[in-house]
């Protein structure tokens, strides 16, 4: 079989996924404290050992428990804000681009004034302004803040998409033939947006996991005793020259996780695009 | 151009106000009483109403939205929460080290990524490619923090060449202090460049002047600087333009890793101890800079390349 880099990012993501699914199976609690086997007999972490193969934590949590779970924490937050921002963004693009006129430019200027906050900035502001408006404690609050910041690529290149779309004969035929507008976006230009929305929520997918492990590094994530990647990072750093596993491990993880969404998102862009093939 | 200019001028000042608004909106979406934050909870009516005079708190809203555009033209954004020290001069003194940082990304940046996109469209599909393709992509993967502490392990405390954190004095001790967080910060953008300016050099190299110069015989080099090279500058200040933005953005958590006093640390310090007026002035100060450099940038672009005057566009 031809190893492409899209099938190798594919495998990875699949096998991230799996590992995320089978949690309960190949990992322990990830929260549950062994303070007698975990722990040293001076109370320091515990490197990598038959009991814990990644070791354990300062308080004696099992590190390959934790990533596991953080595996389901950090890719379900991930995928939920990409979600959330493929809809928005759509909606933006296809409305804009089928629209024109004032309403296209009202709407791209509304995504040029969300581009010129810095982004992680905003994502740092909105995040601690929802959890201070304490919506729900946890994953809701990283989950929208992501969502609402990441749609604006989104949102331009589907609007470049119809503009371009609009003009053709199918569309033209369409309307020719009495089709409405909301007919005309829902059945004729949606579906061919749809592949570059695929490649752009890859991308996207990455993105995200590289903000939601920043905004848990700098503790805006959801709160401990939740395992997210970034939050581990985080409690670990103290402790980078005795115990450099508590960081190896989620950095690790975190790495291969934006690597495979991002080798996805090149090899879905390649195949659409096969001029820009190297 | 002037007709050009001024209608590119105008759409910034709309940005700008409309990011105003969006902060205003903001401060009126919080809940929290932002003259009674700043009088504390055991202030006298009193006081707590002279507070509520002066951010016109017991007007109306449009009132209020007229006062808010009226401090900020006279430069007052508020005072902080937390230090009690005005927000303009807090934001001052941590302007000169943010544009530091992010100067030298960006240098570094361009000094690393343009001439491996160069080589690697040159050398398409061999091993400089390859390499090329792979920097990009770990660039594009590892993220800042743990990018930033793995150096502080392995060359400020293992091989001890840099210092761990912290601003340096003199001109020496600065650049000392501010390359290991600079290369921290540059190295998501290396990526970038490498990716456009391979991809417009590619583009650039299969035009039909190119090859006209080649049949000539132009020298290789000269073709490929002169010749497809110029072309390709034009996309790429653009992406500087944006990208400069994403230096200011992403020096929170480099700012955080290396203790650097810029203003991305003071946002995170702000945002942990819900220092509202600080936050706002930091979130606006950024926006604005995003907006000027985003309005140099497209100058630039369209005097490199007339192209892309609006002018001339169909629509």
């Amino acid at each position: 079989m031809n190893l492409s880099p899209f099938r190798v990012g594919l495998i990875m993501a699949l096998a991230i996924v799996a590992v995320a699914l089978l949690a309960p199976w190949i990992a322990g609690d990830p929260a549950a404290q062994d303070i007698d086997g975990g722990l040293t007999v001076r109370g320091a972490p515990m490197g990598p050992h038959a009991g814990a193969p990644l070791g354990t934590d300062t308080l004696g949590r099992d590190v390959w428990s934790r990533v596991v779970a953080g595996a389901g924490m950090s890719l379900g937050m991930a995928v939920a804000a990409t979600m959330m921002s493929v809809v928005i963004g759509v909606v933006v693009g296809l409305w804009a681009g089928y629209a024109g006129g004032w309403v296209d430019a009202v709407l791209m200027r509304l995504v040029d004034v969300v581009l010129a906050f810095p982004y992680l900035l905003v994502a740092i502001l909105l995040a601690a302004l929802l959890r201070e408006a304490e919506l729900e404690s946890g994953v809701v609050p990283v989950i929208v803040t992501l969502g609402v910041i990441g749609w604006t690529t989104i949102a331009r290149v589907v609007r470049a998409r119809v503009r371009v779309l609009r003009q053709q004969d199918f569309v033209v035929a369409a309307r020719a033939s009495g089709a409405g507008g909301f007919h005309i976006v829902t059945r004729h230009l949606l579906r061919n947006v749809v592949g570059v929305v695929i490649t752009l929520a890859a991308l996207a997918i990455a993105q995200n996991l590289l903000a939601e492990a920043a905004l848990s590094y700098v503790g805006l994530g959801p709160p401990p005793p939740q395992a997210t990647w970034g939050r581990m990072i985080f409690d670990g750093q103290s402790y980078y020259r005795s115990a450099p596993w508590l960081i190896v491990a989620p950095g690790l993880a975190i790495v291969l996780a934006v690597v495979s969404f991002n080798l996805i998102a090149e090899g879905l862009r390649d195949a659409a695009d096969p001029h820009a093939h190297g | 151009m002037i007709a050009f200019v001024l209608r590119r001028l105008v759409w910034s000042l709309a940005a700008i106000v409309l990011v105003v608004s969006a902060t205003f909106a903001m401060v009126v979406a919080i809940p929290a009483d932002p003259a009674r934050a700043l009088v504390g909870a055991h202030a006298d009516a009193e006081t707590l109403g002279r507070a509520r005079a002066h951010y016109c708190l017991d007007r109306s809203l449009p009132e209020q939205y007229g006062c808010y555009v009226g401090r900020l033209a006279h430069g007052d954004l508020g005072e902080s929460y937390r230090t009690r020290r005005p927000v303009a001069d807090i934001l001052w003194a941590r302007a000169w080290p943010t544009v530091q940082l992010a100067l030298a990304a960006l240098v570094l940046q361009l000094a690393i990524g343009l001439p491996l996109g160069a080589w690697s469209a040159v050398r398409r599909g061999r091993w400089p490619d390859r390499v090329g393709g792979v920097i990009t992509l770990v660039g594009a993967s590892v993220p800042t923090f743990v990018l930033g502490t793995l150096a502080v392990y392995v060359l400020a405390f293992g091989a001890g060449w840099f210092p761990v954190a912290g601003y340096g004095e003199g001109l020496a001790g600065r650049l000392h202090h501010l390359l290991l967080p600079a290369l921290t910060l540059a190295c998501a953008g290396i990526a970038t460049y490498v990716r456009v300016a391979r991809a417009e050099l590619i583009e650039q190299l299969a035009a039909d002047h190119v090859r006209t110069a080649r049949a000539k015989g132009v020298a290789e080099m000269s073709v490929v600087f002169r010749h497809a090279g110029r072309n390709a500058v034009a996309p790429l200040v653009a992406v500087a333009g944006v990208d400069l933005g994403v230096l200011f953005g992403g020096a929170v958590v480099t700012q955080t890793v290396f203790a650097w006093p810029g203003l991305g640390r003071e946002t995170l310090l702000a945002v942990l101890d819900l220092d509202l007026p600080l936050i706002l002035g930091v979130t606006l100060l950024a926006a604005v800079a995003v907006v000027i450099v985003n309005l140099v940038a497209d100058l630039v672009v369209t005097r490199l390349d007339p192209r892309t005057d609006p002018r001339f566009d169909g629509s």
